[in-house]
C-alpha cells in the first residue's frame, strides 16, 4: 500500500466536498449555527413559556359558591388567581377551557367547618389544556393557605401557638459541584450532537465517494489505475472521517462558546443555571482533559462511522440510492443510543462499554459529570478501534467485489 | 522475430462467466504495436467485458492473457500500468476543472509533477482542449467531456490503449478530433484496440479485426481475408456473414 496515494485520494476527496455546496452545509454550516440556534433559541423560548405561565391568572369558578362565602372571598384575594362566574355545567365549562378550574362546594360547607370535620372540594381540572397545567399547585398553594387561616383561627380560640404544627422541617444542600451539574445536564444532550454528527458530518463524502463515483460514471476510470483497493478505500475513508470530524469539532466548539458566553440555557431544571455566576452569565467550563476524551472518543466514533457509512453507499449504483439505504441505517444506529442516553437510573456496568457507540454515550456523560473510570475509557477506545478496523476491512472487501463495484 | 517484438496483447481462449452465463466464452486474437485493431460486434456482443477482463477490472474465468508480457492473472498492477482504456461512458469529475482531473489520475499512475505537466499540455494540443482545460468540467459538452476522458486514458503515455466505442452520440467533429487521435497514436507506434459496432469506421481505420458475436469470436484476421473468405465487398457485409454463420453454427 502506498501512503502517497492514499494521500491523493484524500486531498481529492476533500477538494470535492470542499466544492459540493451540500457536503459543506451539512459538514460546517449547520453544526456551526444549529447549535447556538437550538441552544440560545430553545433556551429563550422555554425561559419566555415558563415566565409566561408564572405570570398567568388563573381562572376559577365555583359551583354552590353562596355555601362557602369566606372561601370565596380568600380565593379573591389571592395573587394571579380570579374568581369568574361561569353558566351552565361546572365541569363542561371547564372542559371547554371557558375557567381554568371549577370547585365544587358541598352542601353544609359552614356547619361541617364549624363542626371541626374535614371537608373535600372537587375540583375540577382539564390536564391537556397546556395553559392550565399551573392551576393544580397554584389552588393547592392557596388552599393551603385558607386552611393555616382556618387553623390560626382555631387555635387562637383555644390560645395555643401555631409553631407547635411544625415538627421537622427540611433544608436542602445540594453536594454537587458546578460542573457535576452542569454535566448531569449537559451529557443529556452533548453526547447525542456528537454521534449525529459523527454520522451526518461524513455522510454526503461517503455517499459522493462511492455511489457518486457511479453515477457519474467515474468509478471505472479510477479501478483502471494500479492503485490498490485498499488505497482507495483508505483515501476515501479518510475523506469521509475528515469531514465527520470537523463537524463534530464545530459542533463541540459552537456549543461550548454559545453556552459559555450566551447565558442561555435549555436545561431549565436548574442544572447549569445553578451554577451561574452574578453577572447572569452561567459558570460553565469544561477541563481540557474532558475536551480531550470528547474529542479523542469522538474521533473513534467518526472512524467507525465513517466506514460504515462508506461501506453502505457503494452498494448503491446512485447518491439517491445511497440516501435511501443510509437513513434507516441511520435510525438503527441512533434509536439505543437514544434510549441509553434517556434510560433514568441507569447503573453502568463494564459490559455495557463494550457496546460500539453506546459506550461513547455512556463514556461522554461520565466525563461530562467528572465520574469516570480508566476501565471505562480502555474498553470503550478498544472496542472502538476493532469495530472501526473490522469496518475499512469489510469496505474493502466491498470494493473488490466485481457485482458490488460495476453495479449499474 | 520482428512479429514477436511487435505482439502486445496476446488473448487465448478468454472466458468470462457470471454465475452460468457465460459472456465471453474462449475469444481469442492478437494485436500489435503500430495498429489499430478492431473489436467488432453488435450491442451485447461481450466486447466492453471481454476490455475489462483485459484490463483486470473483471477477473477472468478461464484463459490466458498477456499483456507487454504480463499476465493479467498474476501481474495486474504491471497490466494496469502499460494500458489505457477508454471507457464507454465517459464520466468525469465534475467540479474539478480537465487540468484537475488529469492531474489527479496522474498522480494515481505516480507519475512526477514536471511529467504530468508536460504531458497535459502535450494531450491538451493533441485534441484541442487547450480553450476549455482550465473550466470546470460540469460545464463541458459531450464532445469536450469524451476529449478530456480520452486524454485521461493516456495520460500515463500506455503503448496499449482501448477505446471502447469512442464515437458513439459525438458530432462529426468530434468524432474525427477521435479517429485522428487515434491514428496519431497508431503512427507513434501504440497498440489502439478499437471496439466499435460502426462497421464502415472499422473498415477505414483497422487492417486487423476480431468479431465477436454471443460473447464468441466468429472471424479473426484482416479485412481483407474477411471480405475474401465471405466473398463480400464490404466489412460490414462480411461481419453480416459471419454472425449468420456463427448463429447457424
Amino acid at each position: 500500500m502506498n501512503f502517497r496515494t492514499v494521500i491523493t485520494v484524500w486531498f481529492k476527496e476533500m477538494r470535492d466536498t470542499v466544492r459540493d455546496r451540500r457536503t459543506l452545509m451539512s459538514m460546517v454550516v449547520l453544526p456551526l449555527f444549529l447549535m447556538p440556534a437550538l441552544i440560545v433559541g430553545l433556551g429563550k423560548f422555554s425561559e419566555y413559556q415558563v415566565n409566561k405561565l408564572e405570570t398567568r391568572t388563573v381562572t376559577v369558578a365555583f359551583e354552590n359558591a353562596v355555601a362557602a362565602p369566606d372561601l370565596v372571598s380568600f380565593l379573591k384575594t389571592q395573587d394571579k388567581i380570579s374568581v369568574i362566574e361561569v353558566s351552565g355545567a361546572l365541569a363542561d365549562a371547564v372542559k371547554a377551557d371557558r375557567v381554568d378550574a371549577g370547585i365544587v362546594v358541598p352542601d353544609g360547607y359552614e356547619q361541617t367547618l364549624a363542626d371541626r370535620t374535614p371537608i373535600t372540594l372537587t375540583l375540577f381540572t382539564h390536564s391537556t389544556n397546556q395553559n392550565a397545567s399551573v392551576v393544580p399547585s397554584r389552588l393547592d398553594a392557596a388552599i393551603s393557605a385558607y386552611n393555616q387561616t382556618v387553623l390560626t383561627q382555631r387555635f387562637a380560640v383555644k390560645k395555643i401557638d401555631t409553631s407547635i404544627l411544625v415538627g421537622v422541617s427540611l433544608k436542602t444542600s445540594d453536594v454537587a459541584t458546578d460542573q457535576e451539574k452542569s454535566g448531569f445536564g449537559l451529557g443529556f444532550i452533548l453526547p447525542l450532537f456528537i454521534v449525529m454528527w459523527a454520522i451526518t458530518g461524513g455522510q454526503y463524502t461517503a455517499i459522493d465517494a462511492s455511489a457518486g463515483e457511479k453515477e457519474r460514471k467515474t468509478i471505472e476510470s479510477l479501478l483502471l489505475t494500479p492503485v490498490k483497493r485498499i488505497t482507495i478505500v483508505l483515501g476515501k475513508f479518510f475523506a469521509v472521517a475528515s469531514t465527520a470530524m470537523i463537524s463534530v469539532v464545530v459542533s463541540i466548539s459552537s456549543m461550548y462558546f454559545t453556552m459559555k458566553y450566551s447565558g442561555s440555557n435549555i436545561f431549565t431544571s436548574g442544572t447549569i443555571a445553578s451554577g451561574s455566576s452574578n453577572s447572569g452569565v452561567m459558570a460553565f467550563s469544561m477541563s481540557i482533559g474532558t475536551i480531550a476524551v470528547l474529542i479523542g472518543v469522538g474521533l473513534l466514533l467518526v472512524l467507525l462511522f465513517s466506514a460504515i457509512m462508506l461501506s453502505i453507499s457503494i452498494f448503491a449504483k446512485s447518491f439517491k440510492e445511497a440516501q435511501s439505504y443510509i437513513s434507516p441505517a441511520y435510525l438503527v444506529i441512533i434509536l439505543p443510543i437514544v434510549i441509553f442516553n434517556t434510560l433514568p437510573g441507569l447503573k453502568t456496568t463494564l459490559w455495557m462499554f463494550a457496546l460500539p457507540a453506546i459506550n461513547a454515550i455512556l463514556l461522554f456523560k461520565e466525563v461530562l459529570v467528572g465520574t469516570f473510570s480508566t476501565s471505562h475509557i480502555l474498553v470503550t477506545v478498544a472496542t472502538l478501534i476493532v469495530c472501526s478496523a473490522v469496518a475499512i476491512v469489510v469496505t474493502t472487501k466491498m470494493y473488490e467485489r466485481e457485482n458490488v463495484v460495476l453495479k449499474s | 522475430m520482428e512479429e514477436k517484438k511487435r505482439l502486445i496483447l496476446d488473448v487465448q481462449n478468454l472466458t468470462k462467466r457470471f454465475n452460468n452465463f457465460t459472456a465471453v466464452d474462449h475469444v481469442t486474437f492478437q494485436a500489435h504495436r503500430g495498429e489499430i485493431f478492431g473489436l467488432l460486434g453488435p450491442n451485447g456482443a461481450g466486447k466492453t467485458t471481454t476490455i475489462r477482463v483485459i484490463s483486470t477490472v473483471l477477473s477472468v474465468t478461464d484463459g490466458m492473457t498477456m499483456v507487454d508480457g504480463f499476465d493479467i492473472r498474476k501481474e495486474q498492477e504491471e497490466v494496469k500500468k502499460r494500458l489505457g482504456v477508454l471507457t464507454t461512458d465517459v464520466g468525469v469529475y465534475e467540479r474539478f476543472s480537465g487540468r484537475e482531473n488529469l492531474q489527479y489520475f496522474a498522480a494515481l499512475y505516480s507519475m512526477p509533477k514536471e511529467k504530468t505537466k508536460a504531458r497535459i499540455a502535450e494531450l491538451s494540443g493533441l485534441l484541442d482542449m487547450d480553450e476549455f482545460i482550465d473550466r470546470r468540467s460540469g460545464l463541458y459538452s459531450t464532445g469536450m467531456k469524451q476529449k478530456l476522458a480520452i486524454a485521461r486514458s493516456v495520460i500515463h503515455d500506455p503503448d496499449l490503449v482501448f477505446f471502447d466505442e469512442p464515437t458513439a452520440g459525438l458530432d462529426v467533429l468530434a468524432a474525427r478530433t477521435v479517429v485522428q487521435f487515434m491514428q496519431r497514436m497508431k503512427e507513434l507506434g501504440k497498440c489502439v484496440v478499437f471496439s466499435t459496432h460502426i462497421l464502415h469506421e472499422a473498415e477505414k481505420l483497422c487492417a486487423h479485426v476480431a468479431i465477436i458475436h454471443r460473447g464468441i469470436v466468429v472471424g479473426n484476421g484482416t479485412v481483407e481475408t474477411l471480405k475474401n473468405d465471405t466473398k463480400t465487398s464490404n466489412l460490414e457485409d462480411a461481419f453480416l456473414a459471419l454472425v449468420q454463420k456463427g448463429a447457424h453454427a
